[in-house]
């Protein structure tokens, strides 16, 4: 599945895209959870949070990620947002 | 510093992530030694073990798993609950056993940090170590436990490795004092915790601690320390700590954002203090603090502290033996397929094994009745004895194969890893309905019995989902319901078929009723999130474990607490059911009331066959009539019965449905059990007990009987195509089956949850067998 990315040069770092949108094997670091703060507190207390290492095992909703060599299996719903920045190496 | 053995019982309490081996320790630790009992108000199962050990003497605790003490549910709350000494009726903890992953550490030591605050003596047991080094993750013990400044313990629990040092680090640790430690937080949350710990202390009343005090003070014990030392954790201005509410429960008021907490902990209208709170978050956040961010921020900038140096992983991720195996569980065909398969094959084990045994007891308890009948007096309490209390009784025992059977099963399947990949690949199906992943199996299950599908429940996580799975778990058609809709349907439905005999109307009913269920449980439970428990849908995040292979001890175990605590609970409340019914159709069990003709006639044969001879060609006709007569004076003596007569009385409720009162009677004496009302139904219209009777004579008698019978005084059928099928749509969506509500009290907690499912099906059943009966009859007239 191809990436829609568009690397304006005026930025610095990739930009960030909806986790949903990660193809399998490709590996992301969190960038940022919008949401309810309860429930962003929520994920980040399980590990989903800001700078962690995430690869994506399978998509889909609910999708199944790998997160500091655990799997867990991930449906945010729709009143959360989690925006990855996809690694640059294939 | 004296460390001479206490008197009585030292309670820990042991603590971890879910998937940690938790249960497996605690088994290691305590052996056989435990008991699972419920915490008050809440429907946590409360596990406790005994360990003697060194001449010490441990009462263990094993908390459930918890990723983080932020409570934001009653049964969360337990944890923090047992732990800060607020739990009534269990004693205060004395150190704490941290369990964690040692694949995972970072996010295990998140929770560790909270316990830590608590002030306690803690030992950390490092489980799962060798998993942790097939993925090339090596760990530095001793520098953890010096960054850590407590006890860290490798461990298999699995393997019972580690457990006597885990003992061993404990009896250390146990009644010593604990060096504070410096708080996690930035200086400006401590400030404002001082800030609202001042402010409560100025609330208080000086005679009467807050609700949220529920402190006991143990006296007469040697090394005990005191309240304030255990909490006096914080390095800064003010040590005093107030008499109300520990810190770390202050700390938490302030990081709920929810409210939940301030809800559970502080006396209502407390309108100040809220104020104080919401002004608190202001300021914080106006620092560069926001509640709640600040504590995973925080608290995982002290894991990355605490880990520098200790952790050795691989650069790249090695994919285990799992990964590969999920690469086709958890595909969304393939999976989907071999979930299917494991699923049918669950079925077919619990009928092909649960089935003889279910068959072998009743077996077991006719054979008893008939002895009670053959040795006791004809009398009342010979009925009491054979009918009601062997039936009560031979009715609990009745499920039990089921739960032990359906229970090992999912035990296997919890345990080795498999469970967690089922209710990811059933989660979009659930969320259609509102519900997750996880309330697939426990319906599932409940298409055999509604009871091991509502006690498997308890994996479910969040109270809404769970309680609304609970709620609706009986509307799936279960097993006993089946000899209902076979007898009916046999009777009254024409044995039609379409297609050329592909398709016939007597399997298509039969299909009908289950989807019945099966819609008006999508129904009810949409409505109930959307009204009773409504509520915002946390987001669903689970934990696939890796594989490993199922230990039969914890899953023997767990089986036979299920069915221990079945039978102790639910059993004693079938059985009180059971008599209570028996007695409505007993009595007033008067002679009188029986027409004198039939007592004659049955007398006369009863002479008859006591002075013939064993061999008499005669004895099997005489023997057939007295069996008929003896009938006919039951269903008169049921007729006069308080049952029989409250029947009567409300016959017009029942005639809109199409029923009479002894239907009516009939589904009313099936509380029990639902399987009752055949044989209910065999006694009052004199139809034998073709119930049971596999042979198809009795079973083609019983239905001719009711083809025959009429409406009192009338030659109009009683039993007519509308009446047979709203009889069945009454039975797909009635709660007729006490078990079934004994258990739901028992997961639930209170009354009030079984009695709301009673009447809404009860509601829904007559609402459904009406308009069955009405639309029935007419087009058919």
């Amino acid at each position: 599945m191809s990436l829609s990315r568009t690397v304006s040069p005026t930025m610095e770092s990739p930009p960030w895209i909806p986790i949903r949108k990660l193809a399998p094997g490709q590996t992301a670091r969190i960038a940022r959870i919008i949401g309810p703060p309860q429930d962003v507190h929520r994920l980040e207390e399980l590990g989903l949070r800001r700078g962690t290492s995430i690869q994506m095992f399978r998509q889909g909703d609910p999708c199944i990620l790998r997160l500091d060599g655990i799997k867990v299996c991930l449906r945010a719903g729709k009143h959360i947002e989690v925006l990855v920045t996809p690694a640059l190496a294939p | 510093m004296c460390n001479a053995p206490p008197t009585g019982p030292q309670c820990i309490a042991l603590l971890g992530n879910p998937n940690t081996g938790k249960s497996t320790l605690f088994s290691a630790l305590v052996g056989i030694h435990q008991r699972v009992g419920n915490y008050p108000g809440v429907t946590v199962e409360k596990k406790t073990g005994e360990l003697h050990y060194a001449d010490r003497h441990f009462t263990f605790i094993d908390l459930p798993g918890l990723y983080s003490l932020s409570a934001r549910s009653r049964d969360e709350m337990v944890a923090v609950d047992v732990l800060l000494g607020r739990m009534e009726d269990c004693p205060p903890v004395e150190a704490v056993v941290c369990i964690v992953d040692a694949s995972n550490l970072p996010r295990n030591l998140y929770l560790v940090s909270q316990v830590l605050e608590l002030g306690l003596p803690t030992v950390m047991a490092l489980n799962m170590v060798d998993i942790a080094a097939q993925q090339g993750i090596r760990i530095d013990v001793p520098r953890l436990e010096k960054q850590l400044g407590i006890p860290v313990v490798p461990t298999r629990a699995n393997r019972g490795i580690g457990v006597e040092e885990l003992k061993a680090a404990l009896v250390r640790v146990c009644g010593q004092p604990v060096p504070p430690r410096g708080s996690v937080f930035p200086p400006e949350f401590q400030a404002e915790v001082d800030r609202l710990a001042a402010v409560l202390a100025a609330t208080a009343s000086p005679t009467e601690p807050p609700r949220g005090a529920r402190f006991r003070h143990r006296h007469g014990r040697g090394a005990r320390r005191t309240f304030a030392s255990v909490f006096g954790c914080h390095e800064g201005p003010s040590r005093e700590i107030s008499e109300g509410l520990p810190r770390p429960l202050i700390e938490r008021l302030l990081l709920d954002t929810s409210g939940y907490l301030q809800q559970m902990v502080l006396p209502p209208g407390d309108g100040r203090f809220q104020r104080e709170l919401c002004a608190a978050r202001r300021r914080l956040a106006a620092a560069g603090c926001p509640v709640p961010g600040i504590e995973t921020q925080a608290r995982y900038q002290w894991v990355q502290r605490v880990l520098e140096g200790v952790i050795d992983r691989p650069a790249r991720y090695k994919p285990t033996l799992t990964d590969r195996v999920d690469r086709v569980l958890t595909h969304r065909l393939w999976g989907t397929a071999i979930f299917v398969g494991v699923m049918l094959a669950l079925f077919q084990s619990v009928f092909v094994w649960a089935e003889p045994l279910m068959k072998g007891i009743d077996a077991a308890m006719g054979f008893l009745a008939g002895l009670l009948r053959a040795h006791l007096p004809a009398g009342a309490l010979q009925s009491l004895l054979a009918d009601g209390v062997i039936g009560g009784v031979g009715g609990v025992l009745t499920f039990l194969p089921q739960i032990l059977v359906l229970f090992f099963f999912l035990g296997i399947l919890e345990d080795c890893g498999y469970m967690a990949r089922a209710a990811y690949l059933m989660d979009p199906l659930m969320v259609r309905v509102g519900l997750s992943g996880k309330s697939f199996i426990p319906l599932l299950s409940s298409f055999a019995c509604a009871i091991p599908g509502i006690m498997a429940t308890r994996v479910i996580e969040n109270e809404r989902d769970r309680l609304t799975t609970i709620l609706v778990a009986p509307l799936m058609t279960c097993s006993a319901r089946l000899p209902v809709y076979a007898l009916l349907i046999a009777a009254f439905v024409p044995p039609a078929s379409f297609l050329g005999g592909w398709i016939k109307l007597r399997g298509l009913t039969l299909a009908a009723l289950y989807l019945l269920g099966i819609a008006v449980a999508i129904v009810v439970a949409r409505a109930l999130k959307r009204t009773v428990l409504r509520g915002q849908t946390p987001p669903f995040v689970m934990e696939l474990p890796s594989y490993k292979w199922p230990s039969p001890r914890t899953v023997a175990l767990r089986v036979l607490e299920r069915a221990f605590s079945f039978v102790r609970f639910a059993g004693t409340l079938i059985l009180a059911v059971s008599i209570i019914v028996w007695a409505a159709m007993y009595y007033p069990h008067d002679p009188q009331s029986i027409d004198p003709q039939q007592l004659a006639e049955q007398a006369r044969l009863q002479a008859a066959l006591a002075t013939l001879p064993q061999q008499a060609a005669e004895r099997a006709e005489l023997a057939g009539r007295l069996a008929e007569v003896e009938q006919a004076i039951s269903a008169q003596y049921q007729r006069h019965s308080y049952l029989g007569r409250f029947g009567r009385l409300i016959e017009p409720v029942f005639r809109p449905l199409g029923w009479d009162w002894r239907i009516g009677s009939a589904v009313i004496a099936s509380f029990p059990a639902r399987e009752v009302v055949v044989a209910t139904m065999g006694v009052i219209f004199n139809a034998g007990q073709a119930a049971e009777a596999t042979d198809p004579e009795s079973e083609s008698l019983f239905q001719a009987r009711l083809r025959e019978a009429t409406w009192d005084g009338t030659d109009r059928p009683l039993f007519t195509l509308p009446v047979a099928l709203s009889l069945m749509v009454f039975y797909a969506l009635c709660a007729q089956c006490a078990a079934t509500l004994a258990v739901i009290r028992q997961e639930t907690n209170s009354w009030r949850w079984p009695a709301f499912t009673f009447a809404y099906m009860t509601t829904l059943a007559y609402l459904g067998a009406l308009i069955t009966y009405q639309i029935g009859t007419w087009l058919a007239g």
